[in-house]
């Protein structure tokens, strides 16, 4: 199986932010199964809860920093299919939004966590959400309320292609 | 960089800066805390431990989903679908059930 990761390490968010976003590319295509995502908090040890979601949004999408998927395994020969960019559009993925952008989100999974604990979402095999080829929508990982302190956070997707 | 631990069982610091304990030590994790659905936990030895990227493809295929055990961003050569801290113990969850931390392997 062909898994790729999306890894927001040590950033500054702008406030209540979309940290990782991933958009599957336009049908035909493969599907995007979501395995893992994960938030963790180092800038102080002071204990604070934080609300995070998983989300769909519409377009249009958030503007973002680029972030080429890594292979998680190495001896993969191929790239992902969805590649590194900046507007959230079909097909691409990057991280921590400076821009929220206009579309609507919908909440797919809400949950809070406090930071100095961080937090990791591994679902069971028939629990993963799986984002299809042509999809009208992307899916992020998103803080609907802007954090106590804005610095030092880091994130990330696993994404398996089916 | 990778997804992966390296040969010699470190994981990336830069890529995964949760993995380990940056400065001096402020707190330890409260009693219960899980892995999941909490990222990290932080003992009284100030070792920061979490689950890792790589899994039994073994376990996974009978329905077991199982992650490497790291302990300061280095793997520990266990596998575990959950890590607790309770009552200062460090206790990791699988396949081969309930083992505990002692300081210098799980038992």
């Amino acid at each position: 199986m062909r898994e790729f990761a999306i890894n927001a390490a040590d950033v500054t968010v702008a406030g209540a932010t979309t940290l990782i976003f991933m958009n599957p590319a336009a049908a035909p295509s493969v599907n995007l199964e979501l395995l893992r995502a994960w938030i963790g908090f180092a800038a102080n040890a002071t204990s604070a809860q934080q609300k995070v979601q998983i989300v769909s949004q519409v377009t249009a999408f958030p503007t973002l920093t680029s972030y080429t998927p890594r292979k998680r395994k190495p001896a993969d020969p191929n790239a992902s299919v969805i590649t590194g960019g900046t507007s959230g559009a079909a097909g691409s993925c990057g991280i921590n939004a400076s821009s929220e952008g206009a579309g609507s989100k919908t909440v797919e999974m809400p949950d809070d966590f406090n930071v100095l604990n961080g937090w990791l979402h591994i679902p069971t095999p028939p629990e993963t959400m799986i984002w299809p080829a042509g999809s009208s929508s992307g899916l992020g990982l998103y803080f609907p309320t802007a954090p106590s302190t804005l610095t030092n956070w880091s994130g990330g997707f696993i994404y398996r292609e089916v | 960089m990778s997804f992966s631990a390296a040969a010699d069982g470190r994981y990336d610091h830069k890529l995964f800066p949760f993995m380990r304990r940056r400065g001096e030590q402020t707190h330890v994790t409260e009693a219960y805390v899980s892995i999941p659905p909490a990222l990290q936990i932080t003992d009284a030895e100030g070792a920061v431990w979490t689950l890792g990227f790589d899994y039994s493809e073994r376990e996974w295929r009978a329905g077991r989903h199982e992650y490497d055990v790291v302990r300061n961003g280095r793997v520990t050569g266990e596998f575990a679908r959950t890590i607790e801290f309770r009552a200062g113990k460090v206790i990791i969850w699988g396949a081969d059930g309930r083992r505990t931390w002692n300081g210098r392997q799980f038992v």
